[in-house]
């Protein structure tokens, strides 16, 4: 049986919960944007408000995030 | 010597506390942004410890980055400082760096220090906010921080003034001559670096906070049930709608006070030019050369004001109008000195206490970390016609007036984004416009307040929907796009300073006299010229003075300018003298009301006629026997100045803030075709429906 690669799970899609962010697929000026308030592969994160703009926990720094650049960040569920 | 850090970590209260009242705000020429700087004092704490002397270092305050990476024309400019690539423009390479850190979020605000420590300058981490920190049980172990930074760490409180003696000490001791550089080297990109620096540089700050900053997970008030609320969709949208509403009751209630107060002052002051100019003409060898010597007075004052220089052009300009000046007669002189320059004054600074009211209140709510609530919310509504969240802070300023809300569009990070919104600000009302509104009302609904309001209410609308919906035409046409999507920042709840609200109030109201100030002053100059030449004929004579200056009107340039362009107006329903108001308002909008009493033969001071001014307005009649302001002409001329541009200050700002002429004409162009349009649709159908 071929292998299935499953689907990676974008933050626009994802529910309330803490992620480890995998890649962030926004290119140009959005990267820069996103990069430095630490949105950036690796790094843990967590959806406290889900919508549109949605609100996102990052350490201790709060990000108001449209779901449009959300839609370009991957994510994998952190077990607490 | 820099001042740099995130926004929101209280950098510009951190200046404000250290220069004081000796900050002003410079414009350094090839860079439009504007940068604020002060001469600090620093005292010399050297090895002998009774050492007073002091000495003068010059500190830039740079506007807030979060990486050295600009996502936004101020961010580049404010990176490109550090760099030293702008020593051109600045004077020297930066000597020394001060970056703030916020002391509640260490991890994220140390990623800028860790870039800026890169540059080998001689750096100071100030760790601001540290009352804060304190209150909500972060411990920060600063010897540890100094050893992991290799540079001086200083805990400040800017709010508290805590700390602030060390920080000078440390700037002292880093400026002082023959220091050595320190010798930090970072590699920016450590081994398994996946091509996101930023991953590698979170990486090294999360370690450092590991190391030396300590959390008790009991104290500290934890605000989130109130962010919760304040960012949902119904919720947060009442609470926005209720501050703002609570601002401009505030704006309109308090600033009632110091405006008469300006304007009893002002009429006291062209009292007192009044009685200190002669009565008697003197002879032209003693007067002309002090008619002279007060012109190029006014003109020096004003290009200092401005921070025009004395070019060969801007010399000559004043001089030659200095001795057109010297030449009036003595009457002119007067006229021209208390309705044109103190007339002209007066109209700038009347605004000034809303102006005020309303930055002092947003910085409190932006330093509260309130604002970006707001944008947050705002987000959804605004997006759909192509607006940044962001956007609703100029929008909110553009109520008061659309100059200070232009400047506020400075912290939309995006060109596209930014431009939008300059070019639909000033559809919004301003209140410039509300003498017009007010003298429509009591001509249309003067006997049913409820009707008035509801006409009020109904102006305040249209000008709102005008702006989205160009917005929204800007997105489909001339700027296409979408608004970048937003990511943005929410920055902690904390207490705001009334310091800080206040110095940077004094900072946008200096900012403002300096650009519109002198603007308008010449306007006005130059609708006197033109609401005044050519004279009448002496040898008329007119049995009432009020006749008089009828007459004189009708015979200058504005006025044969308003018989020229009356087939342009007369489908909207004015007349020749309408549009003498609509020509010598065409610089701003409130003067309309104080033409239109003299084009009517009120006199200049229509209040104190036995016939107020919009008695007198009511009873005109066309040549035909028919009432001018019917119901259709009124609303025709309300609408007309709702979305007409009729503000060359306004204009003078656009042109700053985006860098060339071609967006203020286009603002200019387009609001005007709109302005006449509409109100030739609302006229038409009006008077087809019998209202005329």
């Amino acid at each position: 049986m071929p292998m299935v690669q499953a689907p990676s799970l974008t933050l626009a899609d994802a529910n309330a919960g803490r992620f480890r962010c995998e890649q962030v697929l926004a290119a140009g000026l959005d990267a820069v944007r996103l990069k430095r308030l630490g949105i950036c592969a690796g790094r843990e994160l967590e959806l406290i408000g889900r919508g549109d703009p949605m609100v996102v926990r990052i350490g201790e720094s709060r990000i108001g995030l449209s779901r449009q650049l959300a839609s370009l960040v991957t994510v994998e569920i952190q077990v607490p | 010597m820099l001042l740099v850090g995130n926004p929101n970590v209280g950098k510009t209260s951190l200046f404000n506390a250290l220069a004081g009242m000796r900050a002003k705000t410079a414009n350094y020429p090839g860079i439009t942004v504007d940068l604020r700087k002060a001469a600090l004092k620093v005292a010399s704490v050297d090895n002998d410890p009774r050492c007073q002397a002091s000495t003068q270092i010059e500190l830039v305050d740079l506007p807030g980055l979060y990486s050295m990476e600009p996502a936004s024309p101020e961010e580049e400019v404010a990176a490109r400082c550090i760099r030293g690539e702008l020593s051109d423009q600045l004077g020297d390479r930066p000597s020394a760096v001060v970056v703030v850190v916020d002391a509640t979020n260490v991890a994220r605000t140390l990623v800028l220090a860790s870039e800026v420590l890169e540059q080998n300058l001689p750096t100071i981490v100030a760790v601001n906010l540290i009352d804060a920190a304190d209150a909500a049980g972060t411990k920060i172990e600063f010897d540890d921080l100094r050893r992991q930074l290799g540079c001086p760490v200083i805990p400040v409180s800017a709010r508290k003034g805590r700390g602030l003696a060390e920080l000078r000490e440390a700037i002292y001791t880093l400026t002082k001559p023959a220091e050595s550089v320190l010798p930090i080297a970072r590699q920016s990109c450590v081994a398994g670096c996946t091509g996101c620096p930023y991953a590698a540089r979170y990486d090294w700050a999360d370690g450092v906070v590991k190391s030396s900053v300590q959390q008790d997970p009991r104290k500290g008030v934890k605000l989130e049930w109130l962010d919760k609320l304040l960012t949902s969709k119904g919720f947060g949208l009442i609470a926005l709608l209720s501050v703002m509403l609570a601002v401009f009751f505030l704006i309109f209630s308090l600033a009632d006070i110091p405006m008469s107060a300006i304007e009893d002052g002002f009429g006291w002051i062209g009292g007192v030019v009044d009685d200190l100019l002669p009565t008697e003409p003197l002879s032209a060898a003693l007067w002309f050369p002090i008619a002279t010597g007060i012109s190029l007075a006014v003109f020096a004052g004003a290009y200092w004001l401005n921070g025009t220089r004395w070019t060969r052009v801007s010399t000559l300009i004043a001089v030659v109008v200095s001795v057109l000046v010297g030449c009036l007669p003595l009457d002119d002189f007067r006229s021209l000195a208390i309705d044109g320059v103190v007339g002209g004054i007066a109209g700038v600074v009347v605004f000034l206490p809303q102006i005020c009211i309303l930055f002092f209140f947003i910085t409190l709510l932006e330093d509260s970390g309130y604002m970006a609530r707001g944008a947050f919310v705002m987000e959804r509504i605004m997006r759909r016609v192509g607006l940044p969240g962001k956007a609703f802070v100029p929008m909110l300023s553009a109520h008061a007036c659309a100059i200070p809300g232009i400047m506020a569009a400075r912290t939309i990070e995006t060109w596209r984004d930014r431009l939008v919104t300059i070019l639909v600000l000033p559809l919004l009302t301003c209140s410039a416009r509300l003498p017009v509104y007010v003298m429509v009302a009591a001509l249309l609904f003067g006997d049913s307040p409820w009707k008035a309001s509801v006409m009020f209410a109904a102006a305040y609308i249209l000008g709102l929907v005008a702006a989205l919906g160009t917005a929204f035409v800007l997105k489909k046409t001339v700027i296409p796009g979408e608004a970048a999507p937003l990511v943005l920042e929410l920055p902690r709840y904390r207490l705001p300073s009334l310091r800080n609200a206040w110095f940077t109030t004094l900072d946008r109201a200096t900012v403002f006299l300096r650009q519109a100030g002198t603007t308008i002053l010449l306007i006005s100059v130059v609708l006197w010229a033109s609401a005044t030449y050519p004279k009448l004929p002496t040898d008329v004579s007119y049995p009432t003075e009020r006749e008089h200056a009828q007459a004189a009107l009708a015979n200058s340039f504005a006025g044969k300018a308003g018989r020229l362009v009356e087939p342009i107006f007369a489908p909207l329903g004015f007349d020749w003298k309408i549009d003498v108001g609509i020509i010598t308002s065409f610089a701003a909008r409130e003067v309309l009301v104080s033409t239109l009493s003299i084009v009517y033969g009120l006199g200049e001071d229509g209040s104190e006629e036995p016939l107020g001014l919009v008695e007198t307005l009511r009873r005109q009649t066309r040549p035909d026997g028919s009432l001018v302001f019917s119901t259709a002409t009124g609303l025709s001329l309300l609408v007309f100045f709702v979305l007409a541009m009729q503000c060359l200050p306004t204009q003078v700002v656009t042109k700053r803030e985006t860098g060339s002429w071609k967006w203020a004409v286009f603002q200019f162009i387009y609001m005007t075709a709109l302005a006449y349009l509409t109100a030739l649709i609302v006229y038409q159908s009006l008077a087809a429906a019998g209202y005329a």
